[in-house]
């Protein structure tokens, strides 16, 4: 392998691709995931919203890393299934973490909602379901981006730890190159990568904030 | 034509015995203060007849249909969906307004037309506009609430409830988060109201107001009714003790 930078560049794009696929099926699952989760943890039935928020205490107060590697070892070792497709379970592994950490935010947006907004709804003779997606939604959408928008970024970073199980992604990458050229700099070109994709998330971020920001 | 019937009715939270069988009427067109010092029920009383809480006992008639009836000393409510369609009858305008902020001033009046009421888009935003006129926030229209005065916030809040056409519209406290002047605006529109023939059931501490705009005024303390009638009377001259030094501590 060559440590020039055209070909550097190429094996980095290549192994970005993972990184993206992750990034993408974690946010296209972790999102819709964390609302249900959320609705469990508002749950009227004590016990469910109890188990609820145990297991999302669980998967905040523990490593993502820590996670990944039971995703990946666990089913083999407990339940003796073949992991064929290491990728499906660290995928997985992101989709709940993340969705725990959604439905938290999502959970801090419900509650912010003043009492008066459902009131009002009520005398007007609005039912739940209305005044959900037409009152309380909209203003919940407007208070988490910000917050979301966050996690977002901290996920583009955090892509990087499917590297602990030997999914080829940005970094392991560089560190492969590193280890068959002896050349460094490839370990810190990664950098760029994560740059340029964060850049632009926050370019987009900014863009829906401002879209949001018609009223106060 | 009676518009309000109210029959002994009762509400606890707890162990705090918040109405003690209060019990009174309106008529189409009257407009009715109710006074008395903080914590005296007055916005309990308000909540149990909009539906925002349920009385312990006694009725509630409004406009010939008895939504809360009696039943072996227990207030009988209809289910939640039945309730909602018959509460349609009264409107609430809040102490602190409850806009909805993401909604223009139009929107605001014309959300619950559309959704509730099936109402023409076009023909619910042609009646919000109206309706806006007539509280004089015709060059509002698309104002975001955030944009507006207190005063006028709480206009949009009384044009809002008056587009469902409510047969009683009740207020509590509409101005006692405003200023002076912007209380004037509001207090106005009330008086405009009244002329309409808008039957209004006002939780008030304007007494000077309250005497001039009500009809009748009713003196609630401690959860019960000491003291009503006509509202001139009432204030300028009240039989009870306690009504007495009620007005006279606030006239101070």
């Amino acid at each position: 392998m060559s440590s020039s930078f055209w070909n550097v560049t190429q094996e980095l794009a290549k192994a970005s691709l993972w990184t993206l696929g992750l990034f993408f099926i974690t946010l296209l699952v972790a999102i819709p995931l964390g609302f249900g989760f959320c609705s469990i943890s508002r749950c009227r039935f004590k016990p469910v919203r109890a188990v609820m928020r145990v297991l999302i205490w669980i998967i905040r107060g523990t490593p993502l890393m820590l996670q990944i590697i039971l995703f990946v070892y666990a089913p083999g070792l407990v339940f003796g299934i073949v992991v064929s497709n290491r990728f499906i379970w660290v995928a997985l592994a992101f989709v709940i973490n993340y969705a725990a950490y959604f439905s938290e935010i999502y959970r801090g947006g419900m509650e912010s909602i003043p009492l008066g907004q459902y009131e009002a709804c009520k005398v007007l003779g609005m039912t739940k379901s209305q005044t959900f997606f037409k009152v309380v939604l909209p203003q919940v959408v407007k208070r988490i981006v910000p917050p979301m928008g966050n996690e977002v970024i901290t996920l583009v970073k955090d892509t990087s730890l499917a590297n602990v199980v030997g999914i080829t992604e940005i970094i392991i990458t560089a560190n492969n190159i590193i280890n068959s050229t002896g050349a460094i700099w490839p370990i810190f070109y990664t950098g760029v990568f994560y740059l340029i994709f964060s850049g632009l998330l926050s370019l987009l971020l900014r863009h829906v904030e401002k879209k949001l920001d018609f009223y106060r | 034509m009676e518009i309000l019937n109210v029959n002994n009715l009762n509400k606890s939270f707890g162990e705090l015995h918040v109405l003690k069988g209060v019990s009174f009427t309106m008529n189409k067109g009257e407009v009715t203060a109710v006074i008395g010092s903080s914590g005296g029920g007055k916005t309990t009383l308000l909540r149990c007849l909009t539906f925002l809480e349920k009385a312990d006992s006694g009725s509630v008639t409004i406009d010939g249909d008895q939504i809360v009836r009696e039943e072996n000393g227990v207030s009988v409510y209809p289910k939640d969906e039945e309730l909602r369609r018959r509460a349609l009858k009264v409107g609430l305008v809040f102490q602190d307004y409850n806009l909805f902020p993401h909604k223009t001033v139009l929107q605001n009046c014309a959300l619950a037309p559309v959704t509730v009421l099936k109402a023409d888009k076009q023909a619910a935003a042609a009646a919000a506009e109206a309706t806006l006129k007539r509280v004089g926030l015709g060059d509002k229209l698309d104002a975001y609430p955030y944009q507006l005065s207190g005063g006028q916030k709480q206009r949009v809040a009384i044009a809002r409830a008056l587009c469902m056409n409510p047969s009683l519209l009740c207020f509590d406290e509409p101005t006692s988060a405003l200023d002076p002047e912007l209380t004037a605006e509001v207090l106005k529109v009330i008086r405009t109201l009244k002329e309409q023939g808008v039957t209004m059931l006002i939780v008030t501490h304007e007494i000077n107001f309250a005497k001039e705009v009500a009809d009748t005024a009713v003196f609630l303390e401690k959860g019960v009714i000491l003291e009503s009638g006509n509202a001139r009377e009432l204030i300028e001259s009240p039989k009870n003790e306690r009504t007495k030094e009620f007005l006279r501590k606030i006239s101070e």
